[in-house]
Order: structure tokens, then C-alpha cells, then sequence
């Protein structure tokens, strides 16, 4: 090492954020409205524009990993996608640097904060899943749909499809698909952890360990959450991997090698064994419901992924064809 | 002025001009990174994005040649980090960049690291996605392969 060296303490780059660039302070906080895996969400006012806009706090702990890969990706995937369903990225901002302490030695210890902020949102869909009307049910599915068709054709899986997650805001005219904090860009042959998408609306083929899936994982979340509007109540509220796929298995039929080539490969599927022959009885809950609905939900909740219905084809269903 | 690598005065007259020192650090920084991604068995893509954060990072911000050669490396492991996140099945964890790579003998702190992270990441304005030549490979290869399997009539 030569003289010209400085310590690290010396490092010029005091401030974190390039000169000019907005920070938190450009914002008016009024109240928290969630908890995220990362940070709390808030929702807050910009100061200048007068605009609402949540405010997603990432937490960065002392880690080991740096800036968090999650985080990164998440923000790459939000800055490629642009939709009317989903939820729009605006602007990262950065807390303000002060550093901590007046002695030069730890002035790089510095511990800042970084907010994602989004476009403001009235209120997820969990709030509305038990008691909407069919037409406004049918209003949210396709624009779910739509929102996530769209993802799927740029080769991104949402991977955590569920209510709280879906957005509403305009009086409940619109809908977006939000927290892509576990979605991730596919590719024909990648292989992925199974160990995502809430357990009341993960797909069988993850439950039985799969690690080489695609776009239906989304579609079978869509098609639970489309039963649940109907039913105003969860499809499969199971507590564990086991106590879900025996509910699945139990509406939906025992998988094998006629109705799904290749299921006996998974490596769980050893550890399940059918409790009483089951035969598919799904559609035998749904008696009361308009035909055209069930239909969509029964070819969304099919077992095999290969032919569970694609976001495209079900936006081109009979369902929303035929008006209310 | 273009030049974002600052040459802080009292330097003798006999000395680089700024343009050859920042060229120098530039190339030490490159291969650098291109032995950290062999190292690690990266995927050249990564290497490739490493290099594109730096370069763009330069072109935005200044640095005091007094901090150098050690804030190039530091800029260095932070832009091969965050490319790691952003492309690798795995990212080493920051303590990782300490050891074995490089025989210089830099060490930073894992504060230091994420704090130079997030330097890049507002510097680039968060947009770390970035078209490479080698997104265009699977295309130029197939349509080669279709090319030669086409000519039939070799052999």
C-alpha cells in the first residue's frame, strides 16, 4: 500500500444520496397502514405536490448481506412492469444523512433508511373478498387477470397471490396487483424454492415439493381467491402442508399418474396417501352459483398445472363475456 | 470536465495527466472484478454488469484522486455485490469479498460495503437492469445453428 491512502473514515462521499436528490423529508407522514417482511408501509403526503403515497420502509439490519436481494429484485421487476393492475413504483428516497456522532472514526457508520414509494391505495382486497356483489366480483377478477397476465408475459411469477396483496382503490373500481417481494423472472427451465405463496393459496404441485413450475402457480392462487368471493369464506383454510393437500385432495380428487403424468415423481407425493378414493367434487359446492363462474374456477383448480387454465385464456371465458 | 475523477491538486508536473490515472484505476478495477467473478464462478453476465455500475457510476460522481486506489476497489466490490444480487443463484455474503480475492490486502467492513451499495444503487438512480450483449446470444446462436443446419450440404 502507498502513502496517497486514506483511511476509510476519510472516504469522500459523505452524503449517500447525490446531491438534489429527494429524500423522506419531501414527504408529510400521516399514519401507518401495514407491516411489511422488510419495514412498516405508511402512508404519507408529498409536501409539494400535495399527492398520497405510501411509503415502504426497508429496514436494513447490520447484515452480513448488504443491501437485500429481495429488495433489489423486487425493485427491478416493479421498474420493468408497467400496467394500469399493477401498482406503480413512483420514486425511492433515501432518510436524510446525519451522521451518528460528531468523532470522525465512526462517521461511515452511518444507518439510513430507504422508502419505496407507491402510488396510494384505499384498502386491500381482503377487506371486500366476503361480501362483494357478482358484478363487482367479476370487475376484480379481470382486472386481476389482466394484471397478471400481463406479468406473465414478461416472464414474471407473482408467486404470492392472496388478498392482502391485491390493492383497491377509486371507490373500488380498481384494482392492482402489489408486493412483488417474492415474484421472480422465469425462464423455461429454471428451478426455484418451493417454499412460497401463502399455504391457503398454494398450488398442489408446490405443496408436493415441485421446483420446476411456472405461470399456473399464479392461477391456482387466482382461482382460490375467485372461490372465496363466492363462497365468502377461504376455499382450503388448511394450518399445515398435510391438513392443505388433504383439503385439496379432497374437493379436487387424489392426483395420479392418469390425471397428472408425472405426479409421482414430486418428491413428497410417497408421503401422501388418499384416505378414501376421492373423486373430484368441486364443482358440487358451487350448486347455487351462476355456471359460467364455476366453470372458470373448476378450470383454474385443476390439479395438473400443465392444464390449468392460462391468465389469457380465462379472460376470454364465457364468465366475462356474458353480461350481469 | 467530463472527467468525474477529480486530480486533487499539488500533484508534481511530471504526473499523469487526469485522463491516464483514471484510465489505470479504471483497468486495474476491471480485472479485477473479472478475477473476482472466476473466484466466485460467476456467470460473465455478472462481470459485465459489475463493470457497466462502475463505468456509469464515474460518469456521475466524483472522486478525489487522494481516496484512490482504495475507493475504486471499495466502488468495485459494491458494483460486483449488488450485479451478484441482481443475476447470481447465489450472492456471497459481504464478508465473502475480504478473503482470497485479490492479494492487495483491502478489507473493508460490511458497513463500508453496504454503505458504498446504496451510494451506487441512488447514484444510478436504482436502475440496475440492463440490456448485455449476452441477452442476444441465445438468439445469434439459434439462428447460426438454423444457418449451418440449413446449409445441408456439407459433408
Amino acid at each position: 500500500m502507498d502513502g496517497e491512502e486514506a483511511p476509510p473514515g476519510a472516504l469522500n462521499l459523505a452524503d449517500y444520496a447525490p446531491a438534489g436528490a429527494r429524500t423522506v423529508d419531501c414527504f408529510r407522514r400521516i399514519r401507518k397502514i401495514g407491516e411489511g417482511t422488510y419495514g412498516e408501509v405508511f402512508e404519507a403526503m408529498d409536501i409539494i405536490t400535495g399527492e398520497r403515497a405510501a411509503l415502504k420502509k426497508i429496514k436494513l439490519d447490520d447484515g452480513k448481506e448488504g443491501f437485500p436481494r429481495q429488495i433489489l429484485r423486487e425493485i427491478k421487476l416493479l421498474k420493468k412492469l408497467d400496467h394500469e393492475n399493477i401498482i406503480r413504483l413512483k420514486e425511492i428516497v433515501v432518510s436524510p444523512g446525519t451522521a451518528h456522532g460528531a468523532g470522525g472514526s465512526d462517521d461511515y457508520m452511518y444507518r439510513g433508511d430507504i422508502y419505496m414509494v407507491f402510488e396510494y391505495m384505499d384498502h386491500d382486497l381482503k377487506k371486500v373478498l366476503h361480501h362483494s356483489t357478482p358484478s363487482q366480483v367479476k370487475y376484480y377478477m379481470e382486472q386481476l387477470l389482466k394484471g397478471l397476465h400481463y406479468c406473465h408475459v414478461n416472464n414474471v411469477l407473482h408467486r404470492d397471490i392472496k388478498g392482502a396483496n391485491l390493492l383497491i382503490s377509486g371507490g373500488g373500481k380498481l384494482l392492482k396487483l402489489a408486493d412483488f417481494g417474492l415474484a421472480r423472472p422465469f425462464t423455461r427451465d429454471g428451478s426455484f424454492t418451493n417454499h412460497v405463496i401463502t399455504l391457503w393459496y398454494r398450488p398442489p404441485e408446490l405443496l408436493l415439493g415441485a421446483t420446476n413450475y411456472a405461470e399456473a402457480v399464479d392461477i391456482w392462487s387466482v382461482g382460490c381467491i375467485f372461490a372465496e368471493f363466492l363462497l365468502r369464506k377461504p376455499l382450503f383454510p388448511g394450518r399445515t402442508e398435510q391438513e392443505q393437500l388433504s383439503k385439496i385432495f379432497e374437493l379436487c380428487g387424489f392426483p395420479n399418474e392418469e390425471n397428472w403424468p408425472g405426479v409421482s415423481k414430486l418428491p413428497l407425493y410417497k408421503t401422501i396417501r388418499p384416505t378414501t378414493p376421492t373423486k373430484r367434487r368441486l364443482r358440487d359446492i358451487f350448486h347455487n352459483f351462476d355456471s359460467h363462474a364455476v366453470d372458470l374456477i373448476d378450470r383454474m383448480l385443476i390439479l395438473n398445472p400443465t392444464e390449468r387454465i392460462s391468465a389469457h385464456d380465462a379472460l376470454c371465458a364465457a364468465y366475462f363475456i356474458t353480461k350481469m | 470536465s467530463s472527467c468525474c475523477f477529480s486530480d486533487a491538486g499539488g500533484e508534481s508536473a511530471a504526473a499523469a495527466a487526469p485522463m491516464d490515472w483514471f484510465a489505470l484505476a479504471r483497468r486495474a478495477t476491471v480485472k479485477w472484478i473479472l478475477e473476482t467473478r472466476g473466484c466466485f464462478g460467476f456467470c460473465h453476465r455478472t462481470a459485465y454488469l459489475a463493470i457497466a455500475y462502475f463505468d456509469r457510476f464515474c460518469l456521475r460522481r466524483c472522486i478525489d484522486r487522494s481516496v484512490m486506489p482504495w475507493a475504486a476497489r471499495l466502488l468495485a466490490v459494491a458494483c460486483v455485490s449488488l450485479a451478484a444480487k441482481m443475476e447470481e443463484y447465489r450472492a456471497p455474503a459481504l464478508s465473502e469479498f475480504r478473503a482470497g480475492v485479490g492479494d492487495d490486502g483491502y478489507e473493508f467492513s460490511c458497513v463500508c460495503i453496504r454503505r458504498m451499495e446504496l451510494l451506487v444503487l441512488s447514484t444510478l438512480d436504482w436502475r440496475m437492469a440492463a440490456v448485455t450483449p449476452f441477452d442476444y446470444l441465445p438468439c445469434l446462436s439459434s439462428r447460426l445453428r438454423r444457418h449451418v443446419g440449413g446449409g445441408g450440404g456439407a459433408g
